[in-house]
């Protein structure tokens, strides 16, 4: 009885080291291949800014529409983020995440045409208008 | 029983890592697409599935993809505290394009001075393209109006429990008041940043 278990025993860890010397450089290398996977896609996705270098000011209005839904959409998708605490409430930050990205989209477009109608009101109309001012560019 | 525990235990831990590494792959291949909500979410959970310290790096990377920033050098300096040795230069370019878009010009500068020709011959080419536009930028003193703006940044993110990008902004809004004459605000923003490190002290 006592060797029968010393022998399941000794079987036992026999068993547990082989499984996991056997699981180990398996995963090893997909945990690689899973990095450098990722690394190339970084690499190939880093770009350089879009924008020059500016100063901001607390007093200048924010005019440029890219910067105007960033500013909108990081403040939307916080709570997406925060969401992301398992698979499950992962899935369910995805559609969040799309849906402010949505919105920063929206927000962009209608902040764009609210400059352009800010424009035109601007502009003098009807039988008073200024003569000597030059017409707007073409759209 | 014991080893039955045991084997379950060694047989199930392989799937789950491996499972982590699975939303890894699948993030970079979403990330590669372009499609950076979905490759942000991947790395999420690859990150709580425990696929080691990069995921969470890969995460803020995403998201500076996202034009989220401020919530990008949030992540970085999350990971940061979690998996330091997991950051490299090209991880750091990703965190300087946050720090570029959050207008702390100067953190991009220190970061992409760290990148050099660390990585390929693109990414260091861009790195110097953006540092010579930053020492342009720097080359003119910086206004009263726009070190008030990263003060009043950095009170934002500080009431929004935000402390490591506060911490930045202040530090920015320090270091530009040091390039005027009148130091404008240099003393706040300090004693602001020793608020924060006791704040940020583990």
């Amino acid at each position: 009885m006592l060797l029968r278990r010393r022998l399941m025993g000794f079987l036992s860890w026999q068993s547990l080291a082989v499984l996991l010397a056997a699981a180990s450089p398996a995963r090893s290398a997909q945990a690689e291949e899973a990095r450098a996977a990722v690394r190339a896609a970084l690499e190939q996705e880093a770009t350089a800014p879009s924008l020059p270098p500016a100063f901001p000011s607390r007093s200048r209005k924010e005019t440029d529409p890219n910067r105007m839904a960033r500013d909108q959409s990081g403040a939307s998708a916080n709570g997406a983020a925060a969401a992301a605490k398992s698979e499950a409430a992962a899935r369910s930050a995805q559609g969040a995440a799309a849906s402010a990205a949505k919105n920063a989209n929206a927000d962009s477009h209608a902040a764009a045409g609210q400059e352009r109608a800010d424009q035109a009101r601007k502009k003098p109309h009807g039988p008073g208008r200024n003569p000597a001012t030059p017409p707007g560019p073409p759209r | 029983m014991k080893f039955a525990g045991l084997l379950t235990l060694v047989c199930l831990a392989p799937g789950v890592l491996a499972a982590g590494e699975d939303h890894l792959l699948a993030g970079a291949q979403l990330f590669r697409e372009r499609r950076f909500q979905e490759a942000y979410v991947e790395f999420m959970v690859a990150s709580r599935l425990g696929a080691g310290g990069d995921a969470d790096w890969y995460a803020a990377a995403t998201l500076v993809k996202l034009q989220r920033p401020e919530d990008a050098l949030e992540g970085f300096a999350a990971a940061e505290r979690a998996a330091p040795s997991a950051a490299d230069p090209l991880l750091d370019y990703y965190r300087a394009l946050a720090c570029y878009d959050a207008r702390l010009f100067l953190c991009a500068d220190a970061l992409l001075d760290g990148v050099g020709d660390r990585t390929g011959p693109r990414i260091s080419a861009q790195a110097r393209k953006m540092r010579a536009d930053i020492a342009t930028l720097l080359s003119s003193e910086p206004s009263v109006d726009s070190i008030d703006w990263y003060h009043s940044r950095g009170e934002e993110a500080r009431k929004g429990g935000r402390h490591a990008l506060a911490a930045l902004y202040y530090r920015e809004a320090s270091a530009l008041a040091a390039r005027r004459p009148d130091h404008h605000r240099q003393g706040e923003a300090r004693a602001s940043l020793s608020g924060l490190r006791k704040e940020l002290a583990p």
